[in-house]
């Protein structure tokens, strides 16, 4: 069953007079438990595809439909809900909030939720011992190491039990053998059942997807599902 | 982990932009504390004055001839009154529109007399109204109360060489000295004070008075109006409003209370526009927070929530530390503008209320735009803005 279907779907970026088209009528169908791969070169359409899936960019035509969910046709606000509810973010950047401790950055999504504070802090607590940072959680961002940092945002994209975890270069920034650490905690997570689209530039990375879409000036141009081997020798 | 503990943590972290805002916003409130409670203290000084004056309107019989004395100092011309107050006249005081405002009414009745060959004044007063009017009079023994009883004025007992319970013979009856009248330095220290239907009688002069003093006890009371008022009811009498000086300075606190709400209002919108440029600035700093709380699924609703609590919290702040730096400015500047004199403030808690009130309003107005603005942000391009 898909969990996620792309149909059609164009985005471009107007400015002024330019006109740029970072998706160009794209159909996509990932399913439940699939841990897809988006590769391509810079300017592709990997973000945009991600920022689209995230309920985060309206699609200038087409139709996403997540779990059956029609995204784009809810209000502002039910997609805020939607996203709170549905999505995982992972981001390039970590983006942990400096003032709050590691408990606090993955309590976040919580804040706004109706469990108690005990409920939340437990949830929050178990999702940090789950990537390892057990003795970290009174650490502001600052105090933690690139790996961890990515960990404690993993956390974070996992607090609420989302269905759909989005990843954008989660290891763009950290060294190989962290990379290798956060890649392996993405791959437990997807053997559990989660459904997990990761956008990265490295190849490397490609052993742990179970399908990789390739996209080119907006498009799919390959797409190929596999072992590691079988997608390495695709590409 | 709620809503207000990121809006707490953020105010700790963000230390120096939050004090900014706080003791910008706490001198705007402070200043208005300060003006408004100087112009209250002010006012009650003036109108505790304007209460211990004593009558601030006086009826007297018509005359058309001007006098000719001033300050005690007789030129020549004496009034010739022709015609005196009848008292029940003054029933008609009752009808005037101000009535709530006329606080004493004081007739009396003056006349000369003659005691061991020297001709001396006697006033009849309503005791009740005449002595609740005369608080500054200091008197040694008490007060006339009814029947012949005398008060007598400082010169008339040094001339007389009465004492406290002598008795006078005043036109074939005894009268008993029940209290003798401090040095005024006025023409009260040559009375002879008794009841006014006693001296009526004494004088000869039963169902009139002599003249009326009456006490408007508001600060702000409209006198003017009160005088026309009391001209078309008693229409053969001359009214006149007296205690300009405290009146002057009536309009001096009115100038000067007007003057402070102008700066109040400065103050108040120069506060705001700290508060907003400050807290538009803040939204720009924390464009990448915003979109990280939209994109983790904060709706809009909360983003305004945690803007507008900031500022609420920031505000109440300076509300509460304002409030206490003007009390203190107060209590500083009182004597100062007293001339050393007591300070007759008082603590009044709904200026306290209002003070923190409106600062919170000021501060959560002032936000309101760029709160708008920050929930309004669509998460992929705060997001964009990294």
């Amino acid at each position: 069953m898909s969990l996620i279907k792309l149909e059609q779907v164009t985005k471009r970026y107007v400015n002024g007079a330019d006109c740029v088209i970072a998706l160009q009528e794209m159909n996509l169908h990932v399913a439940e438990g699939t841990f897809l791969g988006v590769m391509g070169p810079s300017g592709s359409g990997k973000s945009t595809l991600l920022s689209v899936l995230g309920c985060l960019t309206c699609p200038s035509s087409g139709q996403v439909t997540i779990d059956g969910i029609d995204i784009y046709g809810l209000s502002t606000e039910k997609q805020a809900d939607f996203r709170r509810e549905y999505l995982g973010f992972i981001f390039q950047s970590h983006n942990l909030i400096p003032y709050l401790n590691a408990l606090e950055n993955v309590m976040l999504p919580l804040a706004v939720s109706k469990f108690s504070s005990l409920e939340k802090r437990q949830r929050a607590t178990s999702m940090l011992e789950r990537v390892g940072l057990e003795a970290r959680l009174l650490h502001l961002p600052q105090q933690l190491s690139g790996g961890e940092q990515e960990r404690v945002a993993i956390a974070r994209s996992l607090v609420n039990n989302p269905p759909l975890l989005l990843a954008d270069e989660p290891t763009g920034s950290l060294d190989t053998a962290t990379s290798q650490q956060v890649m392996s905690l993405l791959d437990e997570l997807h053997r559990e059942g989660q459904t997990i689209v990761m956008v990265t530039h490295n190849q490397d990375n490609m052993a742990w997807f179970d399908c990789t879409v390739h996209l080119r000036d907006g498009r799919i141009a390959k797409e190929v599902c596999g072992s590691g081997e079988d997608l390495a020798q695709a590409m | 982990m709620r809503l207000e503990h990121i809006v707490l943590h953020n105010l700790r972290r963000r230390k120096g932009r939050a004090i900014f805002l706080v003791v910008g916003l706490m001198i705007g409130v402070a200043t208005v504390v300060t003006l408004l409670s100087l112009t209250d203290a002010l006012s009650q000084r003036a109108q505790h004055e304007l209460e211990n004056f004593g009558a601030n309107i006086i009826i007297t019989p018509h005359s058309d001839q001007m006098a000719l004395s001033y300050g005690g100092v007789q030129l020549g011309g004496v009034n010739l009154v022709t015609e005196e107050i009848r008292q029940d006249s003054l029933a008609r005081i009752d009808d005037i529109p101000n009535r709530r405002n006329v606080a004493t009414i004081a007739p009396k009745v003056l006349g000369t007399i003659e005691i061991e060959g020297q001709r001396l004044m006697m006033m009849g007063v309503d005791p009740l109204a005449e002595f609740k009017l005369k608080r500054w009079w200091s008197i040694a023994g008490r007060p006339v109360q009814q029947g012949r009883e005398l008060l007598v004025g400082d010169a008339v007992a040094r001339r007389l060489q009465l004492v406290m319970g002598d008795t006078v013979q005043i036109s074939g009856q005894d009268f008993t000295v029940v209290g003798l009248l401090a040095k005024t330095g006025s023409q009260d220290d040559q009375l002879l004070i008794t009841p006014l239907l006693v001296a009526q009688d004494v004088l000869s002069k039963q169902g009139v008075v002599s003249m009326v003093e009456i006490a408007a006890l508001c600060h702000d009371c409209p006198v003017a109006d009160m005088v026309n008022q009391l001209q078309q009811v008693l229409p053969g009498v001359d009214v006149q409003a007296v205690q300009q000086v405290v009146k002057t300075r009536m309009h001096a606190l009115d100038q000067f209370r007007m003057f402070a709400w102008g700066v109040a209002v400065t103050v108040v919108i120069i506060g705001a526009l700290l508060v907003f440029v400050t807290m538009m600035g803040a939204i720009s700093e924390r464009t990448r927070e915003i979109g990280i709380f939209r994109a983790i699924g904060y709706r809009r609703r909360h983003v305004l929530h945690l803007i507008l609590l900031e500022a609420a919290i920031v505000s109440a702040l300076a509300g509460v530390l304002g409030y206490v730096a003007g009390v203190l400015a107060t209590l500083t500047a009182l004597p100062l503008l007293e001339g050393g004199g007591k300070a007759p403030w008082h603590w009044n808690p709904s200026l306290a209320l209002i003070a923190i009130f409106a600062a919170v309003l000021v501060g959560l107005l002032a936000s309101l735009q760029p709160a708008l603005r920050a929930s309004r942000l669509e998460p992929s391009e705060a997001l964009r803005a990294l």
